[in-house]
């Protein structure tokens, strides 16, 4: 029998990963989203995202929130695996185990749509560093967090992101 | 307009559901290769200490030792030697690395290493039993031709090594059925099921 029992260790763990991913899955897909090139490559990151984050699990030691190790675990997997790499092997990683299933039908607004697409093509545009950055100040972490999670100082957050939302804002209005 | 960034970062299509089965099998791969990974660099330690303690013994047999096949048996020791530190050190560095690339690939560099090392312990005959073993025969017959001993202390002495080959001949058959079998299949298991489209 290839598979082993489940272990009340695997239980726990899988709880935890499963609460904390349903808390944070939106905003982990929408961090992905900037390092990816369309929504199949954003899809294909998360899945990698995920495996990184279960694989991970067991290390977990809780020294930080589950979500701002989540969030560390993410920018280096979207960091790390540069989405051509992805897009150069066709048979991407499929995890029957995990996977990605569209729910939402709702109609949308439109404008919103159209602002977000700006938003996303404008944040692309920013180098690795300030693109994490950005994220997670959009996610409205705090200030602390993100410097945790980015091992940059809280003073060079702010000012970072000062900086970044001002070329946002140009980029936004130049495109409209 | 800052915060109406937020807002509409915020709208993004809430599409997904994660479903989550039985990736039990990642967790279960990991602490098998963690636990390979562990024991490979305990052993080639070991290893290492062993070989930096053979060398300058045997440097020092070939000037010490009279007879000239104990002088050649010293100095085949001491080549095998320097040449298995730089395979310990290749296999070390071999080692597959999570940098820059998706769980399939790390999936499959550890596929291939761990083939190439079933492969090369599979033959571990030829390169890590007969020429050391060789090389303490010919030190022996050196002494024994020499009349530094006897023969029944020359036979027994041949008959430890051959005793000790065979034993390691059967350890790395075990080490194959036990170590690298099962994980090449776990992984060839776990790359077919999430290779899957």
């Amino acid at each position: 029998m290839y598979w082993r029992p489940v272990t009340p260790m695997d239980k726990d763990l899988k709880d935890i990963f499963l609460n904390a991913l349903e808390e944070h899955q939106q905003k982990l897909l929408r961090i992905c989203s900037v390092y990816a090139r369309d929504d199949d490559d954003t899809q294909d990151l998360f899945q990698e995202v995920l495996i990184n984050v279960w694989r991970a699990m067991p290390s977990f030691k809780g020294n930080a929130s589950i979500g701002t190790w989540m969030y560390r675990i993410t920018l280096n997997v979207c960091l790390r695996i540069r989405s051509k790499e992805i897009k150069k092997q066709r048979k991407m990683l499929r995890l029957d185990s995990i996977r990605v299933i569209s729910l939402q039908n709702e109609s949308r607004d439109n404008g919103m749509d159209a602002k977000l697409m700006k938003l996303r093509s404008c944040i692309k545009t920013l180098n690795d560093a300030d693109k994490a950055v950005i994220t997670l100040y959009l996610e409205e972490l705090p200030y602390k967090q993100i410097s945790v999670i980015t091992g940059l100082r809280e003073n060079t957050v702010a000012v970072k992101i000062k900086r970044i939302k001002t070329k946002l804002l140009n980029c936004i209005n130049e495109m409209s | 307009m800052e915060d109406e960034l937020i807002k509409i970062w915020q709208s993004s299509p809430k599409v997904e559901q994660v479903k989550f089965e039985k990736s039990r099998l990642i967790l279960d791969l990991q602490s098998s290769l963690l636990s390979l990974s562990r024991l490979a660099k305990y052993g080639i330690l070991v290893e290492q200490i062993a070989v930096i303690i053979i060398v300058p013994v045997f440097l020092y047999s070939i000037y010490w030792v009279p007879h000239l096949l104990s002088k050649i048996g010293s100095l085949w020791i001491v080549a095998w030697s320097i040449w298995y530190m730089s395979l310990l050190r290749r296999i070390k560095r071999d080692k597959p690395q999570e940098q820059d690339q998706t769980y399939l690939d790390y999936l499959n560099q550890w596929k291939s290493y761990l083939g190439q090392n079933k492969k090369l312990t599979g033959s571990a005959l030829y390169w890590y039993i007969l020429p050391p073993i060789t090389g303490c025969i010919l030190f022996a017959l050196g002494f024994y031709l020499g009349n530094a001993m006897g023969f029944q202390r020359f036979a027994v002495h041949i008959g430890i090594f051959l005793i000790l080959a065979i034993i390691i001949h059967f350890y790395f058959k075990w080490i194959i059925r036990t170590v690298y079998n099962p994980r090449l299949s776990k992984i060839d298991k776990l790359i077919q099921v999430m290779g899957e489209d």
